[in-house]
């Protein structure tokens, strides 16, 4: 099915101008992005784009899918406000790794 | 800390066998490790700068969205985005960097973008919907780069540890229990040297 392999999940008022890119759009409300995303995961959806506000959420999916190819379960901005919370999360993630917070924001 | 192993030749010639193979397996594991850093260090600028573009460009983008939902009927915007005929396929094939598998994605785009009239819908609608579709090629490519980052930073944090275990605990246990069995066999010689010694003695003496 064509737009299956692409999900876009969030509210609706932040991720609705995606219904036109052909994408998969799935509104969600506070509390209920992991279920649907492991829905999408099951029916074989390799990418997921979900808004950064339910990262906090989705800690447990994101670190069972850390070390497998596919889904690619990845945060995007909101687009309204700077929350910041996508970055923070790969700035640990290279943090752990390297040992070091080369990740630096050019200022 | 001494590996719990009899002080006898045989075992001494299989740990220094051991020590040589724990040794190019650091070895080797010090050269990914190394690698794998450089690969991750490379990737960071990539999906820094990207983030960054794509944070201003989504926000820009909404801009022109909200503008228009605005100034028309919630109805038009969300017919005007149902209207489009625009199909997103994503195909990925793994790659490989090192032992990882990291996904490459190719997408197939096709249909129009706009499949609405001018007249329900503002002029910036269109803009922001043409935002949004570049977008998404470059949503795709960080999807990528991420996964990348992610992998190769899960698999660094692996071989650190081994190559930890390796430097700081096996390496350093087999050198010692090498030393030990070497005194201890020597100690043994001595001993029967000068049992050796001193049976003679008790021999000629009589």
């Amino acid at each position: 099915m064509s737009g299956s392999a692409l999900a876009i999940v969030g509210k609706k008022e932040t991720i609705m101008p995606f219904l036109a890119t052909g994408a998969k759009v799935v509104y969600v409300k506070q509390g209920e992005c992991a279920e649907v995303i492991e829905d999408l995961v099951r029916h074989g959806t390799k990418i997921i784009l979900f808004t950064e506000e339910f990262i906090d959420e989705l800690q447990e999916i994101l670190h069972h899918y850390r070390t497998e190819t596919v889904p690619c379960l990845i945060p995007i901005p909101t687009g309204r406000g700077k929350t910041k919370r996508a970055i923070e999360r790969i700035r640990g993630v290279i943090k752990r790794a390297v040992g070091a917070d080369v990740f630096l924001e050019e200022k | 800390m001494r590996l719990d192993i009899p002080p006898t030749r045989m075992q001494l010639l299989r740990l220094k066998r051991r020590g040589i193979v724990a040794r190019r397996g650091h070895k080797l594991l010090k050269d990914k490790q190394d690698e794998l850093m450089r690969q991750i260090l490379e990737l960071v600028n990539r999906i820094r700068d990207l983030r960054l573009r794509i944070e201003e460009e989504l926000s820009a983008a909404f801009g022109y969205f909200y503008f228009a939902s605005s100034k028309q009927a919630p109805k038009a915007t969300d017919e005007a985005l149902l209207a489009t005929t625009k199909t997103i396929d994503v195909d990925y094939t793994a790659e490989r960097i090192l032992n990882l598998r990291v996904p490459k994605f190719s997408r197939k785009i096709s249909g129009g973008l706009i499949g609405y009239g001018f007249l329900a819908t503002s002029g910036d609608l269109d803009l922001a919907l043409l935002k949004i579709d570049q977008l998404i090629v470059r949503l795709l490519e960080l999807a990528e780069l991420e996964k990348t980052l992610e992998l190769l930073a899960t698999e660094i944090e692996k071989t650190r540890r081994r190559v930890n275990a390796l430097e700081y605990i096996l390496i350093p246990s087999i050198d010692e229990t090498i030393k030990f069995i070497k005194l201890k066999m020597s100690e043994i010689e001595r001993g029967d040297l000068t049992r050796l010694m001193r049976i003679k003695d008790i021999v000629r003496g009589k």
